[in-house]
């Protein structure tokens, strides 16, 4: 990913399936993430992000499959894994009856690599009152007051589950951005899964998709934004074939121009494009928002 | 649904849908005992245990409805009744909201009055219809106020829930009163009943000043919690993740139970020694102390044991999550061994039980109800091995299902309280299968086998926990030493051995946990990694 990439993978899944009841929560994923970077996990509502996260936190065990953090199963060595990331969960739960200086203190016990004066310089940057209590700290304070337990111990991997929700855009930008970037920039690695998909695009190095529990997509973001095209097309007659052109991903529009997002080889699209006598009216490269459109809603697409 | 009152009542059905039938049940079991009573012989003795069990199924099933006609409702993320948002929104008078379920309660009692008087003419030979009435549909007043009270605090509710139950648990223990009451009956049923008007007046401005926000939808106790529960300043480092775990999470809890406790033996002794001057107006302060002492020796020990098992399951929970035993993301994602986190709630018992049993064994020590204050005697020997046994079992229920509640699928108080109420029955029955008169005989097979699984299990359970990593070889030692010499001193220091034999000290041994607490860390990791 950067200077610092090594051969060993900070995490590595392989295989791993989950189900809540019915419903399949992780269908067989499989993904490595390599040392330094920002990995940005991306996917709607449900699609199993948080899940797969929990694994790689040893919260939830491997049913079948593996997880290795730091070349070690999460769960039975969970101290020696937990000790070097630094986590911000989705739901900001920290103990209520703390306050801000007494989170730190807590928190400090666990983490010997504790860095006091970061953690006192990020608690000045993220404007909080040492004496202020958790439970009346609004959700954007919360998600700053995780952010700085998450980072004070100077995490090898630092793993953010929505971090923000709740924060407004200023904050986002301003804080969390800016955290992100300058952590991935001092070689460590950072996975962090977001709904938001202009977030993900202006911090990620490397982009994983999910949706309906499987894992459709992970590749370096200027990759995926290289090989991916919007390519507008006129067709002489009306037809549904579109969607058998090579790269295909989604089809849109009718019933004589569409819109096609593609990916793979270009050629051999406008061959068979010329064959159903199309003509392409424009070609640029698609958003990461039509992309992340394209690949979650692949199995199903009808949009016409 | 016709009318939203209609949908209000089809939801109050549905919502106790659990309760009708257990109310049903309850009144078939009446009625199969009182039956059975009638045939009884007059001084059977079984027949009196078949009434008690008649009177209780009947005070059991008056106190299923007090919580169930409020419209308090499970909480998706507490699992626990709290008033949602909801009923806040319904285009209804808020008056519905408040009498609807207040009413209705009122009915199901009055039916469940009516239908159990006659057989409570034949369970316990009297039944006084109005005070019958009088109580329940104050007591459920109160209920429906303390819900609007504390709509949004489910904590506060239940916690005021459960003093009011202790309460009516108490209230018999005053059966010195009794004498008097006839005078009064009339009187208070009839402040009963203007008590219920008001209540019902004061739940419908509660209910308002929550619609429009103007209540925060708890008791303003929050500060003074915070101010319990406040760890102590502390400027230095801790030295451990251990250290961290006892002052933050251990330390606040311990606090609130030291005062409690404190508060609730400075009431009983404040009642004993109402009791005592009323009964003996003629005795010396010094000689009514010494009653006051005694009444303490007697009573404070099944208080202390009621206690601690409220504290055993608070044990069970998270810190200062309510009735929450799932592991917060934050908690689970430190750094620490599960047998780090189980150390800190069996220290946190272990605290508890000495705080309150320690000081009972050393005004025992210098007790004697024959001498008055003075030295040693079999009064205190017979004293000192009685309270060893109450300690014992006391232990035994404290730790309760402690191991199952650490296991984190659990959740929500009506769960909590299933799960102990189990382990409570598995304690009774294992004294009462074990209460054995005489020579034991073949009994001691029984004992060898039970004692030999106890040992056995608690063996396989560290063993594991040590080779998954879950517990350090610390833990281990300190589990095992630590159970050791608290049953020695239960056994040879409260001399149980040399005043009730072999048997009762085998029971000791037997009674007092070991394998639930090695079970702990298993139960703690479980929780963690699901």
């Amino acid at each position: 990913m950067n200077a610092n990439t090594t051969n060993e993978p900070v995490i590595a899944v392989n295989n791993v399936c989950r189900r809540y009841g019915s419903k399949l929560a992780l269908a067989d994923v499989s993904f490595t993430v390599r040392r330094g970077g920002v990995l940005g996990l991306v996917g709607a509502n449900g699609a199993g992000k948080t899940t797969l996260i929990k694994h790689v936190l040893g919260l939830l065990r491997a049913r079948t499959g593996t997880v290795q953090v730091f070349g070690l199963d999460p769960v039975p060595h969970s101290v020696e894994v937990l000790g070097r990331l630094g986590y911000l969960s989705e739901d900001r739960d920290l103990p209520p009856w703390m306050s801000v200086t007494e989170l730190v203190r807590y928190s400090q016990a666990f983490y010997p690599g504790w860095d006091a004066t970061y953690a006192e310089k990020l608690r000045q940057r993220f404007q909080l009152l040492p004496d202020a209590r958790i439970r009346t700290l609004s959700n954007g304070e919360l998600a700053k007051a995780g952010l700085l337990v998450a980072l004070a111990h100077r995490p090898e991997l630092l793993v953010l589950d929505e971090p923000s929700s709740g924060l407004d855009p200023i904050v986002r930008r301003e804080i969390l951005e800016a955290v992100v970037r300058s952590v991935a920039d001092e070689g460590r690695t950072v996975l962090f899964s977001s709904h938001l998909l202009d977030e993900i695009a202006r911090v990620s190095d490397y982009v994983a998709m999910m949706a309906y529990g499987r894992l459709v997509l992970q590749a370096p973001l200027h990759e995926v934004l290289e090989t991916h095209r919007r390519v507008v097309v006129r067709l002489a007659h009306a037809t549904r074939d579109l969607r058998q052109l090579p790269g295909a991903l989604t089809v849109s529009g009718g019933p004589n121009e569409w819109t096609v997002i593609c990916n793979g080889n270009r050629q051999a699209f406008l061959d068979q494009l010329h064959g159903l006598n199309g003509q392409v009216l424009e070609e640029n490269g698609a958003t990461f928002e039509e992309i992340f459109h394209a690949r979650v809603t692949l199995p199903a697409t009808e949009d016409q | 649904m016709r009318t939203a009152l209609h949908a209000l009542v089809w939801e109050l059905v549905w919502k106790n849908r659990a309760v009708i039938p257990a109310l049903a049940l309850l009144l078939i079991l009446g009625g199969a005992l009182a039956v059975t009573v009638r045939q009884a012989p007059p001084d059977a003795a079984w027949g009196n245990d078949l009434r008690s069990i008649g009177v209780v199924a009947f005070l059991t099933s008056l106190l299923l409805t007090f919580g169930s006609f409020t419209l308090m409702e499970s909480h998706s993320s507490w699992r626990m009744n709290s008033m949602a948002t909801r009923w806040f929104i319904l285009p209804v008078r808020t008056a519905v909201l408040v009498w609807l379920p207040l009413v209705s309660g009122w009915l199901v009692t009055l039916a469940l009055v009516l239908l159990w008087t006659p057989l409570l003419r034949i369970l316990a030979g009297r039944a006084d219809l109005p005070l019958l009435l009088a109580l329940p549909v104050f007591l459920m007043a109160v209920t429906q106020t303390v819900a609007w009270a504390t709509p949004r605090q489910p904590g506060q509710y239940w916690s005021i829930m459960a003093l009011l139950s202790v309460l009516i648990v108490v209230l018999p223990f005053f059966s010195w009163l009794l004498p008097r009451w006839q005078n009064w009956r009339t009187v208070s049923i009839g402040v009963l009943l203007g008590g219920t008007l008001v209540l019902g007046v004061v739940s419908c401005a509660l209910a308002r000043l929550n619609r429009c926000g103007d209540w925060p939808g708890g008791l303003p106790i929050e500060g003074w919690v915070a101010l319990l529960r406040r760890p102590g300043r502390r400027t230095r480092p801790f030295r451990s993740a251990a250290g961290a775990l006892l002052w933050f999470d251990a330390l606040p809890v311990l606090r609130v139970f030291t005062l409690s406790w404190l508060l609730l033996a400075l009431l009983l002794a404040g009642c004993g020694w109402l009791m005592v001057v009323s009964r003996r107006p003629e005795l010396a302060v010094a000689a009514q102390l010494r009653h006051v002492a005694f009444v303490a020796m007697e009573v404070l020990p099944g208080f202390a044991a009621f206690w601690l098992i409220v504290w055993g399951m608070a044990a069970g929970c998270e810190p200062a999550a309510g009735f929450r035993t799932r592991f917060s993301s934050f908690r689970a994602t430190l750094p620490v061994t599960a047998g780090t986190v189980a150390a800190t709630r069996l220290q946190q018992l272990l605290a508890a039980w000495s705080l309150v049993w320690l000081p009972l064994v050393v005004l025992a020590q210098g007790y004697d109800f024959g001498t008055g204050l003075a030295g040693p005697g079999t009064h205190r020997l017979t004293l000192l091995s009685s309270l060893g046994w109450r300690m014992t079992v006391s232990a035994h229920a404290m730790v309760g299902a402690l191991p199952l509640l650490l296991w984190g699928r659990l959740e929500g108080f009506p769960t909590l309280l299933l799960t102990y109420i189990v382990a409570w029955a598995g304690t009774w029955g294992l004294v009462q299968g074990l209460a054995v008169e005489g020579d034991p005989g073949w009994h001691w097979w029984v004992m060898a086998s039970l004692l030999a699984a106890k040992f056995g299990v608690a063996a396989w359970l560290l063993a594991r926990s040590y080779r998954n990593g879950h517990a350090s070889a610390r833990f281990v030692v300190s589990l095992v030493g630590g159970w050791a010499c608290v049953a020695a001193c239960l056994v040879w220091v409260l001399p149980t051995l040399q005043t009730d034999g072999t048997w009762r000290a085998a029971m000791v041994i037997l009674l007092l946990p070991l394998a639930r607490l090695a079970a702990c860390p298993l139960a703690v990791a479980a929780n963690r990694h699901r």
